[in-house]
């Protein structure tokens, strides 16, 4: 068995779950649904056990909890990129922030669920029977955890969107078409005088194009 | 002037090679212009493409900052190591006896012309609208600097801009200063937006950040505290004018995505710049920096393509049709003044300044840094209780422009917004 190929992933896996305690911490502070924040608080306690869970295995395996793997700060990168969503897109309502924010515990939750399926795995797999012994105990203690976690997430997450399509809220008219395809109502309805004298031939053009998706079907 | 074509193809046209982009200190810095004889339109090009290449070598360390990649940070280093050498052969053309004083004209000359002519030029009518109302702002920076030249030096501003751009006062300075978040504008849509508006924003955003860098830097040279004042005063007004630009963009594009705009927008101007100059000499230096950019466009391109999956051709077009140049626009400006100087920014949009809310947040902003003394008044009144004889070529315009400041001032409570009809603007008096 290769531990040094094992103690990187461990340190990658360890980073995923303090992702994921940051990604509980955020969501539940502005979840306006009381069932779904106590559901994120819960998880979230449970993801600062399977940290600590992970700390010790590492410890166990001869690795050191301070030791950063390449993998690992990718990790770190990814789930900040999940966080980092709604710092550049604006626009969503807050349903769609909500729901946003429950879809990122799904993807989160996904990599949480692989990663512990692969420990689960490699303890059956493994014939060092020092490590089979540290593997199969922290899998025992956190894999039905783990389950349950993507299950609930993926669950609700459909319910969610389910009941936004069916029974909405609908986004305010002046929003609908209009955030995503041109960003602004016409200017007569925010400026009191816009100016139409004096401008050039590339002013009369249309200020929109088709996006590049329309653009590159159309030009096969 | 031979004809230049103003279309075209920035993939394909031929570069200069990356590695024979690099110039000795003897080639770097040529002679600076005669400010005695320079066009003021070459004065303009100089001095917008120092702040072009300025806003790429800022914008290259910015993203170096954010990436790890051996490769895009291996051509970061290249490319701005050549970004910050054409800026030392630009910003090196301007000649050591031109006083600071005499560059800030040039500076809001600049920002009148390439403000106006974008505006005339921009497709979106809600940018376009932004430019119009940072045009009147800094035409009217124009107008109190012309001051401070006539009292500190004793100079005629119109030496600076040739009679291309008038003085006259805009959307009066001491108005300018708004509660920073008031600034903030919506921004275009990236999927949607032409690359034409693209360009023009960060154009001009370029442009704005230059000016703001050169007052900040120079401010403190004069002695007098007036001077010294008012730089501190259109210094921060052109803070406000990076803010309000900046916040046009996208923020959803990438890092690779805007340094691949940078390129093209460095493409765009040294090829209008090339088109439009008058100088032979500038002009050769405007054609090889074009040359380099291509270069820089193309491997930048590419990394696009490699890292993201982006056809830069989809994202930004085939062929690129180059219409800006620096040429009067007085008559644009003085329409756009006649229907806007009341205007005021409110969230997202804008206001006639008689209908603004009276929790406005601009005006405790306004209170805190104009209490104990308006710099652009002071410079006005200043001159107006000289009372000198028009003695000098330029004498009349500073006195035709005193005028109409004193005509603002006492009639701010006429509405000049237009859209009734019945504006009243103090400009139909100047003919
Ligand atoms: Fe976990
Ligand atoms: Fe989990
Ligand atoms: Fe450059
Ligand atoms: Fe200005
Ligand atoms: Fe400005
Ligand atoms: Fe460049």
């Amino acid at each position: 068995m290769q531990l040094p190929v094992l103690l990187d992933k461990l340190s990658e896996f360890l980073m995923v779950e303090q992702g994921g305690l940051e990604l509980y911490r955020v969501v539940a502070s502005r979840c306006t649904d009381p069932a779904l924040t106590q559901r994120y608080e819960a998880f979230g306690q449970e993801t600062a056990i399977h940290r600590q869970v992970l700390v010790n295995l590492i410890q166990r395996l001869g690795g050191d909890p301070n030791y950063v793997s390449p993998t690992a700060r990718l990790a770190q990168v990814k789930a900040a990129g999940l966080l980092q969503g709604d710092l550049v897109v604006d626009g969503l309502s807050q349903q769609e922030l909500e729901a946003n924010d429950l879809e990122n515990v799904l993807l989160a939750e996904t990599k949480d669920h692989a990663d512990w399926h692969l420990l689960q795995q490699l303890a059956q797999q493994v014939d060092d029977p020092t490590v089979k012994q540290a593997l199969q105990e922290v899998v025992d203690q956190v894999e039905d955890e783990e389950d349950t976690h993507l299950s609930w997430a993926r669950d609700t997450l459909s319910q969610l969107a389910l009941k936004l399509v069916t029974q909405g809220p609908a986004p305010a008219p002046e929003r609908w078409q209009q955030v995503l395809t041109g960003p602004v109502p016409p200017i007569e309805q925010i400026h009191p005088a816009p100016i139409e004298q004096g401008l050039l031939e590339p002013a009369r053009l249309s200020p929109w194009q088709e996006t590049p998706v329309v653009r590159a079907l159309r030009s096969g | 002037m031979t004809t230049v074509p103003t279309t075209l193809d920035p993939w394909r046209e031929k570069g200069i090679p990356l590695d024979k982009q690099f110039r000795s200190w003897r080639e770097r810095v040529k002679a600076p212009y005669n400010k005695r004889d320079v066009d003021a339109y070459t004065r303009a090009r100089v001095i917008l493409m120092n702040g072009v290449e300025n806003e790429c070598w800022n914008y290259s360390h910015h993203f170096a900052r954010c990436t790890d990649n051996p490769a895009i940070k291996g051509l970061l280093a290249q490319t701005r190591m050549v970004e910050q050498q054409q800026q030392t052969t630009i910003n090196w053309l301007n000649p050591p006896d031109q006083t600071v004083l005499e560059t800030t004209i040039a500076y809001e000359q600049v920002a009148v012309d390439l403000t106006a002519y974008l505006a005339r030029n921009e497709p979106d009518a809600y940018v376009r609208e932004a430019f119009n109302f940072g045009l009147l702002e800094d035409f009217d920076h124009l107008y109190r600097y012309s001051e401070l030249l006539d009292y500190l030096e004793g100079k005629d501003p119109d030496s600076i801009l040739q009679g291309k751009t008038e003085i006259i006062p805009g959307r009066p300075t001491a108005d300018h200063h708004n509660d920073p978040e008031v600034m903030l504008r919506k921004h275009y849509e990236k999927n949607r937006a032409l690359p034409l508006s693209k360009l023009h924003t960060l154009t001009l955003l370029s442009a704005e950040q230059q000016t703001y860098l050169f007052y900040k830097e120079h401010g403190f040279e004069y002695g007098s505290r007036l001077a010294r004042e008012l730089y501190a005063e259109i210094g921060e007004v052109e803070e406000h004018h990076v803010s309000f630009y900046e916040s046009l963009l996208d923020p959803s594009e990438t890092y690779l995505e805007r340094q691949v705009m940078h390129e093209l927008m460095e493409v765009y101007n040294y090829f209008h710049c090339y088109a439009q100059e008058t100088d032979p000499r500038i002009k050769q230096i405007w054609e090889e920096f074009l040359g380099m950019e291509l270069t820089h466009l193309h491997l930048w391109g590419e990394m696009l393509k490699q890292y993201q999956g982006v056809d830069p051709r989809e994202l930004f077009g085939d062929t690129m049709a180059v219409d800006f140049k620096f040429t009067e626009n007085k008559e644009y400006v003085r329409r756009v003044l006649e229907r806007q100087r009341d205007l005021r920014l409110i969230a997202y949009g804008w206001a006639p300044k008689d209908r603004l809310p009276k929790d406005w947040p601009s005006y405790r902003y306004q209170q805190i840094v104009n209490a104990g003394g308006i710099p652009s008044e002071e410079v006005v009144m200043r001159q107006l209780q000289q009372r000198r004889p028009a003695e000098r070529p330029g004498d009349e315009l500073l006195d035709r422009a005193r005028q109409v400041a004193v005509k603002v001032d006492a009639d701010t409570t006429a509405a000049a917004v237009a859209g009734d009809g019945a504006a009243t603007p103090a400009t139909q008096e100047v003919k």
